[in-house]
């Protein structure tokens, strides 16, 4: 049987995990439309404000971090919330909820005074949103004006701000986005659900300099010579969101989308595995297309098939009791490295690895294939994390 | 897992209707995509399979790091002909055969990368080495072709005193006067020439016994690299109308190209290096139809895997197990008798020997090349007192010392048959010399 890929997300069924995150990919809505054609569960529609909070963009927005100079493993933007203000959100969220009726439309939201954030909530409410997504969250650009993660950085500021939702918020579940750039997310999360809001989305992007130019010493992007710290996200900060996602579902319950760094199926099962109910991506679409819901599906459905899960929502917090803390790991435990010498190509940088990284316990004979000195491996596991072709693996000694 | 590598653009095979080179090398882009597929391995198998020694994988991860220059010097301190030796080694003999990643795929284009690195450099004007001031020597090196000018180069790093005699008007032996230009163009081969030519002293060729002892005594050593420019005989009645490969080759290279190869029909007796060369330059000439007949099958031809495949993807007809009779001209024509072979039992080269059958064809051609072999000047090389040669008419070498502990050898002296294994003779025998002088150059 074919699993079930739905998911209920504070009452509202999801036809899958996989929503579009409030990014430049949600920012009209013939492009959500598409998404939703091409079988993305939802949308969250890009953050509106009020038509009274000017939204003055700069160009360019983006830069790049690079594996090796080559593969893009980290993108930064200095983008704000949408230019559209909710008057032309309203407007898409009918058109959408009329298109779509079994796809989840959510808006994403952000204000700076009470009346602002109620009365957003009342208009999307009235245009038919399923869910509303508050940004306590952006790292540049609105922190300045006393929005942004300026709220999501301050357990009272985000409890007192929340609650002013969740009092508007009359029939639509309030969701609230996470900032990274904090020290503690456990207090931000717990003011989260003492204002009674229904949900957490994190994280939002992770404040960051993706780079100097080293011709011109401008930071990345370069707006007439000039820079600032903009939000990091996609697979570089998948770790970080993990560590977040899980903190927060071990801590707090309530429901969680997961949002960081995906790109793929297996990305999305590790962050239901720490808890998310749903996941959110945004980098990803935008660098290879909506067309990647096919393999996210695919792939998610095969794996569940494979281990015989029944549905999607079984797998949620499957990994959280095995999160513990240091003083709680085995000192019993011992492992040495172990080289299949069949899949060995010789290229020896376990070798170089272990000598200068690690504890002299690999030797080269004649023929150059490695050989692990027992005595001296103390199972650190460096060296089956450079080989290129996964010969090595750990093995427990008694 | 299945990973590309990057293949440089080439003109496609039907379009190579002049000498226009080839392969067109890497661009930017292409040469950081074939960078990091390269694994940095420690104390890597490719620098051993280099003859010259040069590190690989640290000009690849200069390469990867945006470090054209740095990747280029590494090169250049190995190998002063880099961009040379980028286009016409037989990597996949070399290198490329010893890559580690050869294991999971195919290898790393080496050679391409290599050259592009030399060729960036060389466009920027970045030259990497300087000689010193002599204060060593001095040394004579005799022939101007890579292993010579290697030899040089290496003995003036070294501060050695080094006089360059040449009997050809310019430098660069087979370089500029052998390898044909869709392989090595002339303006390429020429700057590296230049650059390790430069301020280098130059005499015209040695000419006679008497000359060779004067060299002998002026000289604290001699470095020979004449190299191996006589052509075998087929040994075949009919001879005379035999076209020298190494001939042709020098001509079309020197002189205006000659038109008497249009329309031809051309057999080319041999399937090495030179037949290759000898073939495809005939089709360059105008040839209608070239042949390659050779007397053992295709596991023993001495071409390297990617000339073969040159020759065969331009339209070079290939004839095995034939040995050359007898040539007859009839009626303008050449009427070329054959006898079949078969293969026999492996010769001291370790291939299989070819064997008559006592059964002949006969085939027409209008021209007949001879490319089976080559061999040095032995009427030279006695020129020398206490040069002894073998059997071949090689002279006898000890590594690259000549039983005359004043004369060093290398290049196709040495059979180094690549332009990379007469540059490493170059570079290995500066050594030999510096130390043998070092230790009193005992005669």
């Amino acid at each position: 049987m074919t699993p079930d890929l739905s998911v209920n997300f504070c009452g509202i069924k999801f036809p899958n995990p996989y929503v579009l995150a409030a990014a430049p990919t949600t920012d009209d809505a013939e492009m959500v439309a598409r998404a939703l054609e091409a079988g993305w569960a939802g949308a969250v529609i890009k953050t509106t404000s009020v038509e009274s909070e000017p939204v003055e963009l700069v160009y360019p927005q983006m830069g790049a971090f690079r594996a090796d100079g080559h593969r893009l493993v980290g993108m930064v933007n200095i983008d704000l919330i949408s230019k559209r203000h909710i008057d032309q959100v309203e407007k898409d969220i009918r058109y959408l909820k009329r298109s779509f009726p079994q796809k989840v439309i959510m808006a994403s939201i952000m204000g700076s005074r009470k009346e602002d954030w109620q009365e957003l909530v009342f208009r999307l409410e009235a245009a038919g949103v399923d869910l509303i997504e508050c940004s306590f969250s952006c790292p540049h650009g609105m922190p300045e004006r006393g929005m942004g993660s300026t709220i999501g950085q301050n357990p009272e500021l985000t409890e007192r701000t929340a609650r002013w939702v969740k009092e508007a918020a009359k029939r639509a579940p309030v969701m609230i986005k996470l900032t990274p750039n904090v020290t503690d997310i456990v207090p931000i999360a717990q003011a989260v659900k003492n204002s009674g809001a229904d949900a957490i989305c994190a994280i939002n992007t992770v404040l960051g300099l993706i780079g100097v130019d080293i011709d011109t010493f401008a930071p990345i992007p370069t707006v007439e010579g000039k820079g600032i710290y903009g939000g990091l996200s996609g697979p570089a900060i998948k770790p970080i969101a993990l560590h977040l996602v899980s903190k927060i579902a071990r801590s707090v319950d309530i429901p969680i989308s997961g949002v960081g760094g995906i790109s793929n199926w297996r990305d999305a099962v590790e962050f239901m595995l720490v808890g998310a109910r749903t996941v959110q991506l945004c980098t990803a679409p935008m660098h290879f297309g909506f067309r990647i819901i096919d393999d996210l599906l695919d792939g998610l459905t095969f794996y569940l098939e494979g281990k015989n899960f029944q549905s999607v929502e079984e797998i949620i917090g499957l990994a959280l009791p095995k999160i513990t803390s240091y003083e709680h790991l085995s000192r019993a435990h011992k492992v040495k490295a172990q080289i299949d010498l069949d899949s060995c190509i010789r290229c020896d940088l376990c070798y170089i690895s272990c000598r200068d990284g690690g504890h002299q316990a690999i030797s080269l004979k004649e023929d150059r294939l490695p050989l692990i000195e027992e005595d001296k491996c103390v199972g650190c596991a460096l060296c089956p994390q450079v080989c290129p072709v996964g010969a090595i693996s750990m093995k427990k000694v008694s | 897992m299945k990973v590309e590598r990057a293949v440089p653009r080439s003109i496609p095979p039907r379009e190579r209707l002049d000498f226009s080179e080839v392969l067109l090398g890497f661009t930017y882009s292409e040469a950081l995509f074939e960078s990091r597929r390269c694994l940095y391995c420690y104390d890597a198998p490719c620098i051993q399979g280099c003859p010259i020694g040069v590190n690989v994988p640290e000009f690849i991860a200069r390469i990867r790091s945006g470090n054209i220059l740095g990747a280029a010097k590494i090169i250049y301190a190995a190998n002063p002909l880099g961009s040379i030796c980028g286009r016409v080694c037989p990597t996949e003999t070399l290198c490329e055969r010893a890559c580690t990643t050869k294991l999971l795929n195919v290898p790393i284009a080496i050679g391409q990368l290599q050259r592009f690195a030399c060729d960036l450099a060389l466009s920027q004007g970045k030259v990497f080495f300087q000689y010193p001031q002599p204060i060593h020597g001095p040394i004579a090196v005799v022939g101007g072709g890579p292993a010579g000018l290697s030899c040089a180069h290496f003995l003036r790093l070294r501060g050695f005193d080094v006089t360059l005699f040449e009997q050809e008007e310019t430098l660069g032996g087979l370089l500029l006067r052998g390898i044909p230009r869709y392989r090595l163009p002339e303006e390429k081969a020429q700057e590296e020439v230049n650059l390790i030519s430069s301020g280098l002293k130059q005499e015209k060729g040695v000419k006679d016994r008497e000359q060779a002892e004067k060299i002998l005594r002026e000289y604290q050593a001699v470095f020979l690299s004449c190299g191996a420019q006589i052509s075998a005989k087929l040994g075949i009645t009919g001879e005379e109308e035999v076209i020298s490969a190494n001939e042709l080759l020098k001509q079309v290279a020197s002189s205006s190209p000659f038109s008497s190869f249009n329309g031809k029909d051309v057999a080319v007796i041999g399937a090495g290096a030179t037949a290759m060369d000898a073939a495809r330059t005939s089709l360059r000439l105008g040839a209608e139809k070239v042949s390659i007949i050779y007397r053992r099958s295709r596991e023993e031809m001495p071409a390297f895997p990617s000339e073969y495949e040159s020759a065969l993807e331009e339209g070079v007809e290939f004839y095995w197990l034939l040995s050359p009779v007898e040539l007859r001209k009839i009626n303008g024509k050449l009427e070329l008798k054959l006898e079949r072979m078969r293969l026999g039992a492996h010769d001291e080269s370790g291939r299989r020997s070819p064997v008559g059958t006592g059964r002949f064809l006969k085939m027409e051609f209008d021209l007949v090349i001879g490319a089976i072999a080559s061999f040095p000047d032995e009427e030279f090389l006695k020129m020398w007192p206490g040069l002894e040669l073998d059997r071949s008419g090689y002279p006898i070498s000890n590594n690259r010392q000549s039983t005359n502990p004043q004369i060093f050898l290398g290049g196709d002296l040495l059979r180094a048959g690549t332009v990379v294994r007469a540059a490493a003779d170059g570079k290995f025998a500066a050594q030999r010399i510096a130390d043998w002088l070092r230790q009193g150059g005992k005669r």
